[in-house]
């Protein structure tokens, strides 16, 4: 059993119904876990929903989340995985300060690299959207924040599939 | 044709065969009562809302049936957070019913408004907000589906008022409304079911630990069946108390913290552990690491989140406890001869008698918490008696000294350990079984949190019997502070306030303060053929302490078989 604990996505289809999103984030909270990132969306079946859940634990742990989420009687089904097992990716949106010379260009050039795209451009901004692994998106916000300075920001938190 | 939505809960309720409820009404359940007042549901009007619950958990504990109970929005619903929290922790069917306010006064901090469903979610089995009547019978349908199936638990149903005052044409159906619950029992893996057998079969020294499951499921007999078998002594938790007779020489009574010192032992000597229904709580295992350590561990639930959560095993069976016995035993009839183990037999034999000799026989007629125990094993019969308990001492003495002889007989707090339970809890065991006799055992300090309910049991005529094991103190923080706080005792001293019998007396009931055991028998005798509830005022000594005992985070070994010398 891996006692390290790494980030792990936790995958759940559920009934679109109020209270599924506390009762199963209150199993999580109880064990002083916190949840780094949520996405919630709908699935091509009506009524069911997708939700995903980042956090940073051990196997062990893990396994008990799960086999205590599926026990909750609106989630259909659960699974888990570490997450560079999965096929996972994040999308974020950057609107960073170019108000001095050279950091327009400057970013215009970092997001060529990371194949990240500039969607709107203003006299003193820039908005950046970059899709890729949660890491990617994570190492530019980290480069953007070198050159100039981040006025706003939005990430969708991690989405994945089984490889 | 129309009706409201209150007339739909009643008829919900019949349809369940609900028989009985437990509450106290307020503003915000008045249509449900209005609706009640036309139906031949008997309610019993308790005196405050905890007790409500735990009247309702009794109730099913003694039955195997779902209890009821309904308490009003807002204060009348957190009331009920306690006895609903000590259902969960004891897998026990509760479905309550709390008023809410009107759906557009909710979330205006309206009068009387509690966001119950935010308080009591991780608290339940599943909880519901009605948001209409026409979905009032599939969503009664559900809950009492949820809570008296899989591994039971409490459920609770909110309804804003305007909910049951709602007119509309109704449809019952048989429905469920859930996709993610599956009621029936968990397919068994029968390979699972062979490698068990074969590791059975092949034991030298197998022990068997029953749980609370094992009456859940009605596996009484198939675990008597199994153990002689396999002449595999059966150790118990507090809560499998009853799951096999407490007289067979296959039983060795309760293990764990206050268990007795020969059950903890043969957990260490084992060679092979079967434990059904249980979930490893800490007060039956002592330290996790160090529980059974050497032997080969079989832990059949029906809980897949219980395996591996505190022991890790090495054969984990998901499933009915009945089914998975049944199976287990039609297996092990394959085997041609099953081992007879006299050595080990005799082994655990040597045991008890060993650690029994260490214990003192009681002399005299002092009123002492095992001679007070043992009286009450010798007047209540198996089959047609029930005990229930407080918490704290005389919980843990009854537990060691009480033998239950059949499913279902001894009702107590075990997961939550909820003083103020017993009382309540055996009105509502009575309420369930009215021709059984029903002994609420109880402390001072844990009958003090409930008594007002002696109300209740007086004005709806339901009759227990109280025995205060009275020592005038919070005895079990007392023996803590005496064994881990160097005496340091510090509010415990409850100071023989109130006088027990004055208090019976003022509701109505019998009050009697025997000075010996003669006098106890006497008025046990006389309170079994009461029409009214007795209070039966045992004083005993505080410095009555509980052995054995393995202090907390300790090893079942470290096990002090009796009070240290010092």
């Amino acid at each position: 059993m891996n006692q390290k604990a790494e980030p792990r996505i936790l995958v759940m289809i559920v009934e679109d119904k109020p209270g599924v999103l506390y009762k199963v984030s209150s199993i999580i909270r109880r064990r002083g876990i916190n949840i780094d990132a949520i996405s919630v969306a709908a699935t091509t079946e009506p009524g069911i929903s997708k939700m995903t859940f980042l956090v940073n634990v051990d196997e062990e742990t893990m396994e008990q989340l799960v086999r205590q989420i599926e026990k909750v009687p609106t989630v259909i089904s659960v699974g888990s995985s570490p997450i560079r097992g999965l096929y996972s990716k994040e999308l974020a949106l950057i609107k960073a300060n170019v108000s001095k010379p050279g950091e327009r260009e400057a970013l215009r050039a970092l997001a060529m690299k990371f194949n990240a795209r500039i969607v709107e451009e203003k006299a003193f901004t820039l908005t950046i959207e970059i899709v890729g692994l949660p890491e990617e998106v994570s190492n530019f916000i980290n480069e953007v924040k070198v050159i100039t300075e981040i006025v706003d920001l939005s990430r969708s938190g991690p989405v994945a599939l089984s490889r | 044709m129309l009706i409201s939505g209150a007339e739909a809960i009643v008829r919900s309720l019949k349809r369940e065969g609900v028989k009985v409820i437990f509450g106290i009404p307020g503003g915000a359940v008045l249509p449900l009562y209005d609706a009640l007042y036309d139906s031949d549901i008997r309610h019993i009007l308790g005196r405050h809302e905890q007790c409500v619950a735990h009247m309702a958990d009794g109730y099913a504990r003694a039955s195997g049936k779902p209890g009821v109970c309904i308490a009003t929005s807002g204060p009348g619903a957190t009331n009920l957070v306690t006895g609903l929290a000590t259902a969960y922790m004891d897998s026990s069917p509760v479905v309550a019913l709390t008023g809410q306010v009107a759906r557009h006064m909710i979330g205006k901090d309206a009068f009387q408004e509690a966001d119950i469903i935010g308080i009591v979610t991780p608290i339940t089995k599943y909880c519901f907000q009605l948001t209409s009547a026409k979905e009032i019978p599939k969503v009664f349908k559900t809950a009492f589906t949820i809570a008296s199936t899989r591994r039971p638990g409490p459920v609770l149903i909110d309804m804003p008022v305007d909910v049951q005052r709602e007119q509309a044409e109704i449809e019952f159906t048989d429905e469920l409304d859930i996709k993610g619950y599956d009621q029936n029992p968990p397919w068994i893996n029968s390979d699972k079911i062979k490698k068990a057998a074969e590791v059975l079969a092949e034991a030298e020294r197998p022990l068997i630990l029953a749980g609370g499951g094992v009456i859940l499921s009605g596996a009484h007999v198939e675990l008597l069946t199994l153990a002689e078998m396999l002449s595999a002594p059966v150790a118990t938790t507090l809560m499998g108390k009853g799951s096999i007779s407490e007289d067979h020489p296959l039983c060795l009574g309760m293990m764990g913290m206050h268990g007795k010192a020969y059950a903890n032992y043969a957990a260490i000597e084992c060679d092979v552990l079967l434990a059904i229904g249980t979930r490893f709580s800490d007060r039956t295992t002592g330290k996790f690491d160090e529980f059974a350590k050497g032997a080969y561990k079989i832990h059949v639930d029906i809980d897949s989140a219980e395996i591996n959560k505190n022991v890790r095993v090495d054969l984990p069976i998901v499933g009915d406890a009945k089914e998975v016995l049944r199976s287990l035993i039609k297996e092990l009839k394959k085997c041609k001869r099953l081992k007879p183990r006299n050595a080990w037999f005799n082994r655990v034999r040597e045991l008890r008698f060993a650690f029994e000799q260490g214990v003192e026989e009681q002399q005299g007629s002092a009123l002492r918490p095992s001679s007070v125990i043992k009286l009450l094993n010798k007047l209540l019969e198996p089959g047609k008696s029930i005990v229930t308990t407080g918490v704290g001492q005389n919980q843990m003495w009854s537990a060691l000294h009480y033998l239950a002889r059949t499913p279902r007989s001894f009702i107590t707090s075990g997961g939550l350990g909820t003083m103020g339970f017993g009382f309540p809890a055996a009105l509502g065991a009575k309420v369930a079984c009215p021709d059984k006799v029903v002994v609420d055992i109880d402390g001072d300090g844990s009958f003090l949190m409930t008594e007002q309910d002696l109300a209740t049991s007086v004005t709806e005529g339901i009759p227990v019997i109280v025995v205060i094991l009275n020592n005038s103190s919070l005895g079990m923080v007392r023996q803590w502070q005496h064994l881990m706080y160097k005496r340091r005792f510090i509010a415990i001293d409850l100071k023989g306030v109130p006088d027990f019998v004055k208090l019976a007396h003022a509701y109505g009931a019998e009050g009697m303060r025997p000075g010996s055991l003669e006098e106890l028998e006497k008025a046990l005798k006389e309170a079994m053929k009461c029409e009214v509830t007795t209070v039966i005022d045992v004083n005993i000594s505080p410095e009555e302490r509980v052995f054995p005992m393995v202090l907390p985070g300790r090893a079942l070994h470290e096990v002090l078989a009796n009070e240290p010398k010092s």
